[in-house]
């Protein structure tokens, strides 16, 4: 199974069909999402051009079919639609992303002191504004839950 | 103290039998000889399914190794001698601490066993974008080292889970696969001229040591136009059938004749890696954790199926083979 991750932390997103994380990445962006378990020559274009084939000759070979064919048919047609859908999924991943961002530190560098050093004098903090406080707390789950208050 | 017949110390001529030293010197010898003849059975990896199997520990920055048997190439000795290794631990195993993640960036660590029967941790360098497959940031193994596991640390991550573990457990006696697409009567379909993936269920990633491999496909085939082709094409990491693999490897062809359920077609191929070969051989089956998955397309872009039933299974089946690609010269 193919695995879409998120570009910035590399944390698991989604685990599903090449089809599936190709359309999941064009719902969530491309640039925001890495994908995993593929191998090196995936092309997410290919995949999808494959599947656009596949739709358009079943259905048009389904117009012609007769019994248990067209029956046959059908249900190939179904899968193939159904296989694309991930609107379904789509809030659960955006959720995931923005998990596992919450504690992400852009640019931080452990073996590099967090505050840059500044000979020159001037201060190179942001100006000051209003506080941003996130709290954390349990989650009924378990899961450590996240709100921002300003 | 002479070594004798097969490499074992025995006491000759003047020696004074020694029970303690005799049967010491005897168990020592047998061990390096063992050892020594593995190397010509067996590849570095596991024998059984469990053994040395690396687990997430939950929600902790930490792993389990499960117990069990493994083998390590012995790496400074001239006859790359296999070392068999044993750990007795009752589930979940041993627990290993894995250093805490990189605040903006992931990390790849690798879980590896040594040949004195140890486990370390080789903590990568925290890089961007660096996933499983392209394990960017990993560290060289070390001499004596078996990598038993990746270990993809998310940046700001606090726990390892399953789904970040890459097992990269090679098979001491080569590895055996069989994949069946579920279902009595399951079918798959494709009217595509592009070639894409056949179904998940008929793909497998193994870890393999760089010995040529058998890769089989089976079952009923069938094109609504009976006199159109359905080309199969046996990739590794979805990778289209390098050069130099054995003849016929690039794609594997059929037409399925007019009966409405098809034809029952098994098609073969070994590929066998440039080091073992004599002449071009394939890279993509070269040592390492490889994704095999027939692809597949209908170049005429009209409706072909691909079918397993109880009696005909339609079936992926992977062998990896010791034996290496050798022979005697034509003279």
């Amino acid at each position: 199974m193919a695995i879409l991750r998120d570009a910035v932390t590399s944390e698991f997103i989604f685990e599903g069909t090449p089809l599936q994380v190709v359309r999941l990445a064009d719902q969530l962006g491309r640039d925001e999402v890495l994908f995993d378990a593929v191998g090196p020559a995936f092309d997410p274009d290919a995949v999808l051009r494959a599947h656009g084939e596949t739709v358009e000759g079943l259905s048009g070979a389904l117009g012609e079919a007769r019994g248990s064919d067209r029956t046959s048919l059908q249900r190939a047609v179904n899968v193939a639609q159904a296989e694309a859908n991930v609107d379904s999924i789509v809030r659960d991943a955006q959720d995931s992303i923005e998990r596992a961002r919450m504690d992400y530190e852009p640019g931080h560098d452990d073996d590099e002191p967090d505050i840059p050093e500044n000979p020159g004098g001037a201060s190179l903090m942001p100006k000051e504004t209003e506080p941003i406080v996130t709290e954390f707390r349990q989650g009924p789950d378990g899961t450590p839950e996240r709100s921002n208050r300003s | 103290m002479t070594p004798t017949r097969l490499g074992i110390r025995t006491p000759v001529g003047g020696d004074t039998p020694d029970f303690v030293r005799d049967i010491g010197n005897a168990n020592a010898d047998l061990d390096a000889l063992i050892a020594r003849n593995l190397g010509n059975m067996f590849q570095p990896g596991r024998l059984g399914d469990g053994d040395f199997k690396v687990n997430s520990a939950g929600a902790t920055m930490s792993v389990n190794v499960l117990a069990g048997v493994y083998f390590v190439k012995d790496d400074g000795l001239t006859f790359s001698e296999l070392v068999p290794i044993f750990r007795n631990v009752a589930p979940p195993g041993t627990n290993l601490a894995i250093a805490a993640s990189n605040g903006s960036l992931p990390r790849i660590d690798q879980i590896v066993a040594n040949i004195d029967g140890s486990l370390a941790v080789l903590t990568g360098t925290a890089t961007a974008g660096a996933t499983l497959d392209n394990r960017l940031g990993t560290v060289a193994l070390g001499n004596d080292q078996e990598r038993l596991a990746d270990i993809l640390i998310p940046a700001a991550s606090t726990s390892i889970s399953a789904v970040n573990i890459r097992d990269r457990r090679m098979w001491a006696r080569g590895g055996f696969t069989l994949r069946l697409l579920s279902g009595g009567g399951a079918s798959i379909t494709t009217a595509s001229a592009t070639p894409a993936a056949m179904s998940s269920a008929l793909a497998v990633r193994l870890e393999l040591g760089g010995t040529p491999i058998r890769y089989k496909l089976r079952g009923r085939f069938h094109n609504i136009t009976a006199t159109n082709s359905i080309v199969m094409d046996p990739r590794v990491d979805g990778v289209a059938s390098p050069s130099g693999g054995e003849p016929g490897a690039t794609t594997w062809t059929t037409f399925p004749g007019s009966g409405t359920g098809g034809t029952y077609v098994e098609f073969e191929t070994v590929y066998t890696p440039a080091a073992r070969n004599d002449g071009g051989g394939v890279t993509s089956d070269a040592s390492g954790s490889h994704l095999i998955q027939p692809w597949w397309s209908s170049p005429a872009a009209s409706t072909a199926t691909l079918t397993g039933s109880a009696n005909d299974h339609a079936q992926l089946e992977v062998e990896e083979m010791l034996q290496g690609n050798f022979n005697n010269g034509t003279s």
